[in-house]
């Protein structure tokens, strides 16, 4: 073998990617040929000062206090949801065994009337099992929405009422093509439609409308707090997002709601 | 102890190695801020499939992070047009190109991004050639060359800045 094509398949000799065949007629080169055997000797050393270097310098690392902080919050939301879920999913088991011993009971008459007094338990699990929502219109979606990384962010407190619901917009943040629009809804007996999507908002600047991508929901108590994912307006540019109307839990909607920020 | 507890008490000791790992793969610190978020919340999530008691944390811990890093590597490269490799010929060393304290990662991280990724999964996380190509997929003889040219660029950045340290000595003196 010529030297030139030693050296080229010598990254893939240091780090054991030949075949023994290979691997020998190299090892045979680098016997007899001071030039190539310096060269590996060199590529051993720079191998070995960088697995030595960089794990030295990761070894010694700390996480700043800001990124902690903000992981440990996720965590928390995320041990909440998982509590609620396991909470669900318990009363779901509790609340089948019910059915099936209430189907039993109902058989006898004694029991008729303690029938009617039992919670609805089915509706309760129901509830709780309420997912936190996460609506992509584009599955491409779902990794913009994971890895949004906000460059600028503000936040807000701008609202609009009407009927006993309170849009509140929270918070703005923008990505190098994507605007993340944080909101909350408030109101007496607010529940998820049946349809997801009709929960999905519109945004729109004086120039037109933005595309509305992706939403999150996160049911908290008495509030539903919502990140919509849409294109990311001209900066300056007044934003009204616009509500649809949703179901109130003792018949009929609310109203549609408009609120008007800039960031 | 509850899951969370334990969860932490597992974690916090490999947070800033864990960070500084994703700012290695990612190259810069708001990423790997984000990367190593949710690659929290996904080890979270699968906490109670971990198999092989705590000990196993850390290298598990370790893999998911790397894992949710390469999937960020991935789609940012797919919007950087396949290269050519004369649009990857190493920067000529200039004195402003040096490293100023000598630190490895200096080195590592003045490296173009398709280089660094590759000489982080190697050398820090000690990734066979064939695992990098899957995980950035990209083809393994790209893994070799980018590697090739990488170490070599490397060579020629520590060795010059060795130099420049014997020549300070030598003014010290």
């Amino acid at each position: 073998m010529q030297c030139e094509q030693i050296q080229s398949e010598l990254i893939a000799y240091l780090h054991g990617t030949l075949s023994p065949q290979e691997r020998a007629a190299i090892e045979a080169h680098l016997m007899q040929c001071e030039a190539c055997s310096e060269e590996a000797n060199a590529m051993r050393d720079i191998s070995d000062k960088l697995s030595r270097g960089l794990k030295e310098w990761v070894n010694e690392g700390v996480c700043p206090p800001d990124v902690a902080e903000r992981i440990q919050r996720s965590l928390r939301g995320e041990s909440r949801r998982f509590t609620r879920r396991r909470a669900a999913a318990a009363i779901t088991a509790v609340a089948a065994a019910a059915a099936v011993l209430l189907f039993a009971l109902s058989t006898q008459p004694q029991f008729a009337q303690q029938v009617a007094s039992v919670p609805f338990l089915g509706a309760l699990a129901a509830h709780l099992l309420e997912p936190d929502l996460e609506i992509h219109l584009d599955p491409q979606q779902r990794m913009t929405a994971a890895l949004f990384r906000p460059q600028r962010s503000v936040k807000l407190n701008v609202t609009a009422e009407a009927e006993g619901l309170k849009l509140t917009v929270t918070a703005a943040a923008l990505s190098d093509q994507s605007l993340r629009i944080a909101y909350t809804l408030r109101g007496e007996g607010l529940t998820l439609p049946e349809d997801e999507k009709a929960l999905m908002p519109t945004a729109s600047t004086e120039s037109g409308p933005l595309t509305c991508r992706s939403l999150t929901a996160e049911q908290g108590r008495g509030a539903i707090h919502f990140q919509l994912y849409c294109d990311a307006a001209p900066a300056g540019e007044a934003i009204s997002l616009t509500v649809p109307p949703l179901p109130r839990e003792q018949g009929g909607t609310f109203p549609s709601l408009t609120a008007t920020f800039s960031y | 102890m509850t899951m969370e507890e334990r969860f932490f008490a597992l974690y916090r000791p490999e947070q800033g190695k864990l960070y500084r790992t994703a700012w290695a793969i990612l190259g810069n610190e708001a990423d790997a801020a984000d990367a190593l978020q949710e690659a929290t919340i996904r080890a979270y999530r699968a906490f109670g499939q971990l198999r092989g008691g705590d000990v196993a944390f850390s290298a598990w811990m370790r893999r998911i992070l790397v894992n949710t890093c390469t999937q960020i590597l991935r789609k940012r490269m797919r919007v950087i047009p396949v290269e050519r490799p004369e649009d990857l010929t190493a920067h000529p060393v200039t004195e402003v190109d040096l490293p100023l304290d000598g630190d490895v990662w200096d080195a590592v991280r003045s490296l173009d991004e398709r280089y660094r990724a590759v000489v982080v999964l190697r050398f820090l996380n000690d990734m066979q050639l064939e695992e990098i190509a899957a995980a950035l997929d990209i083809p393994l003889g790209t893994v070799k060359s980018r590697l090739h040219a990488a170490m070599k660029q490397l060579r020629n950045r520590l060795n010059a800045l060795e130099e420049r340290k014997e020549g300070r000595g030598v003014d010290a003196v």
